[in-house]
């Protein structure tokens, strides 16, 4: 060898064995997408996913935040207009109970009541999608009269004594369930028939988790104006529970262009 | 042989399959990967290479997957130039073809065996069909590219009969390509490989050298916001189920594999690589001489590696917080787009648990191992790190090149790089704004020095 020729070897087995390294800390060290173990133990074998109840061992207050992140209600459970609003009366109730989230019993019977709400929302989901178009839309008729009665029933604080003492009594039922689902079954974020993402900012907890700790009740009607700036490559279709109609993106368009304003009347409550 | 590469494909696909179960993140393979194709093309250089290191550059040549290495005209005695050239070139086609295959297959089961009608559930898994085309195009790209040029790099003999000839076929080969455009073609170049190839080669050039990465282009410019958004949800440790990312899930799921390992700001560093690889493949056109292509190659690589450092694209998990900060920072600041983006995403909690910085020094004034460690560890398993050091290696391997070429044996140019680059190390050090280039091998020490004086601040606030 000469030295040219030493020094390239060299060089290129340095820079290999300094890959391989890393390469398999990667692997085997850090191990997941994102190095973080904790995010995918939460995320992929998480206490909500499970339908055993929490031990202690496994009962982690941290996580609690992961599993009932406001995204999962926004997703799941909908808002006041759909019928399930009661569902952050449910999270309002826990926490004002101050036994949660270090109270594994309390944890384990309003995990259990998720897990119920999330079957039965599949399970809603997997009918809607059996159906034609035309059977969807009679469906959803149906289920937002259903909803509406629900929601005179269980608006106000009377209704979240209600609630309270159910969550307290049973975790076996359901608490609530959300009404509509988009019956166009495309890929809209949006499950049900008004964006709760998007609708209103009006009651707190909504958007944030009343479960964490130091939670103040969410964000601000305000900052939830924010999202009326439309970004301009994306589109979004709803239908409106009341006229039953698909809104385009033109009539959401005007002074106001808030996706609220452009989700139709609201059902009263 | 053919048996060893079929095991050793099957042997890839599972590691694949493994890797993407454990949910590893694969941006460091792609450096991986690129440095060892690029140090696979110089073997196609003029340059005079040592035996050893053509060996070496042979063995690493797998990672361009390359067929050369099956030695198809054993296989095959009659192969022509032409047609191997046309499995090279067709090859990621047919691949992508088979994988569709596949998929129409998926989608046949599902409607005929398992009765399913809905369109969505049919076509769900079209996503991952986009995704492994583009995976394919990004690994075959530099290889392609290479193979394509081939059909217009003529060489002349030593010593020269005043004729070209086709570096890769040693057939008879012209540079006046006027002569393809008129009919018929002149006798000397009517049945060669250059002749019956070279429209093709013009079709590859549009379509593949520059038509994959303007269509990436396209589509990275066009989606930007949301692909910036998907990037800061995966910063935040969230984004794989449409619960945390509701609008670019199906992004990610298609194009992900184009820019997750990214800075949201630079989502499109992809482009960067891209074109590196195709001016490497085409340094094979400059083969008058082999010092000046050796030269070219160190100037693109150089001037990689000189705007890796600057720019330090690549997001790794270690720079997650930094990249939610400046995020912040920047909405906080009035920026239109950032502000959309954390309209878009406040909603969503980060998932982990947050990091926390351990002090340098510690209440004794005595500077704590363990924090000095974890920042160094941080440093050298960072993303943009290990790029740097591939293509310094890189860098190092064509300076060496050049040197072999010009004066061989002769170890004073050796030994002056050899000492100059810890002199400019050491002197970077003191004079860091001059020097970039060794950025990042100084950035152990300014991330000390970062992490002191942040500490002094607080002390002093606190």
């Amino acid at each position: 060898l000469d030295s040219i020729t030493a020094v390239i070897i060299l060089t290129v087995s340095l820079a290999i064995i300094y890959y391989v390294t890393v390469l398999f800390t990667e692997i085997y060290v850090l191990g997941t997408a994102d190095g973080r173990k904790k995010s995918l133990k939460a995320s992929k074998s998480g206490l909500l996913s499970s339908s055993k109840p929490v031990t202690e061992a496994e009962f982690d207050p941290g996580i609690v935040s992961t599993q009932v992140n406001p995204n999962f209600m926004k997703a799941k459970i909908g808002t006041e207009e759909d019928g399930a609003m009661s569902i952050a009366d449910l999270l309002e109730a826990i926490k004002s109970t101050k036994e949660a989230p270090t109270d594994i019993e309390m944890w384990n019977k309003f995990k259990g009541s998720l897990q119920e709400l999330k079957n039965s929302v599949n399970q809603s989901e997997e009918e809607l999608h059996s159906l034609t178009e035309e059977e969807r839309l009679v469906k959803i008729e149906s289920e937002y009269s259903q909803s509406s009665d629900k929601v005179s029933k269980t608006s106000g604080t009377g209704a979240r004594r209600v609630i309270r003492n159910e969550v307290a009594a049973s975790s076996s039922s359901a608490p609530l369930r959300t009404s509509r689902r988009n019956p166009l079954g495309d890929e809209s974020p949006s499950l049900t028939g008004i964006n709760p993402m998007l609708s209103s900012g009006r009651r707190s907890g909504i958007f944030s988790n009343p479960l964490s700790p130091g939670a103040t009740g969410g964000k601000s009607p305000s900052t939830v104006r924010g999202l009326s700036t439309l970004r301009s490559d994306e589109s979004f279709s709803t239908v409106s529970p009341m006229a039953g109609r698909r809104l385009s993106k033109a009539d959401a368009s005007g002074p106001s262009p808030s996706r609220a304003d452009a989700s139709g009347p609201l059902p009263s409550s | 042989v053919v048996v060893v590469v079929i095991l050793a494909l099957i042997a890839i696909s599972l590691l694949g399959w493994w890797l993407n179960k454990r949910q590893v993140n694969v941006a460091v393979m792609s450096i991986g990967v690129d440095f060892f194709q690029v140090l696979a093309i110089f073997s196609n250089l003029k340059i005079a290479w040592p035996p050893q290191i053509k060996v070496l550059f042979r063995i690493l040549s797998a990672f361009n997957l390359n067929i050369e290495i099956v030695a198809p005209e054993c296989l095959m005695p009659t192969i022509t130039f032409v047609q191997k050239w046309g499995i090279i070139v067709g090859l990621p086609f047919i691949l992508a073809g088979f994988f569709g295959f596949l998929y129409l297959l998926s989608v046949a089961k599902k409607y005929f065996f398992n009765g399913i009608r809905e369109k969505k559930k049919l076509w769900g898994s079209m996503s991952l069909l986009v995704s492994s085309v583009l995976i394919l195009s990004y690994l075959f790209y530099l290889y392609m590219c290479r193979t394509i040029v081939d059909v217009f790099n003529c060489v002349p003999t030593n010593p020269p009969d005043g004729n070209l000839y086709l570096s890769a076929s040693f057939e008879r080969c012209t540079t006046d390509f006027n002569i393809f455009w008129t009919s018929p073609y002149p006798d000397f170049i009517k049945d060669t490989s250059q002749a019956k190839l070279y429209f093709p080669a013009l079709i590859g050039v549009i379509v593949i050298m520059f038509g994959y990465p303007l269509t990436l282009t396209y589509i990275l410019h066009k989606n930007r916001e949301l692909l910036m958004e998907d990037q800061l949800l995966r910063a935040k440790g969230v984004g794989n189920d449409k619960l945390t990312n509701p609008n670019a899930l199906y992004f990610r799921k298609k194009f992900g594999r184009s820019y997750f390992q990214f800075k949201p700001e630079w989502y499109a560093w992809i482009l960067a690589i891209l074109t590196r690889k195709c001016a490497i493949a085409v340094t094979a056109l400059f083969n008058k001489s082999a010092s000046f292509q050796m030269a070219t190659c160190l100037l693109i690589i150089f001037s990689a590696y000189t705007a890796q450092v600057q720019v330090l694209p690549y997001m790794s998990p270690s720079d997650y917080p930094d990249v939610l900060l400046k995020h912040e920072a920047l909405a906080a600041k009035g920026d239109m787009l950032h502000t959309r983006l954390k309209a878009s995403i406040s909603s969503i909690s980060s998932m982990g648990k947050k990091v926390a910085r351990k002090n340098i020094m510690n209440s004794e004034g005595t500077i704590s191992r363990d924090a000095l460690l974890g920042l160094l560890k941080s440093w050298l398993f960072n993303y943009n790190t290990v790029e740097a050091v591939m293509l310094f290696a890189t860098v190092v391997v064509c300076a060496m090149a050049l040197m072999y070429q010009v004066c061989r044996r002769h170890l004073m140019p050796l030994m002056a790089l050899l000492l100059a680059y810890p002199a400019t190390l050491s002197l970077s050090h003191l004079t860091p704004p001059l020097l970039t280039h060794t950025h990042t091998f100084s950035k152990p020490f300014s991330l000390i020095e970062d992490r002191l004086f942040e500490q002094h601040v607080r002390k002093g606030f606190g």
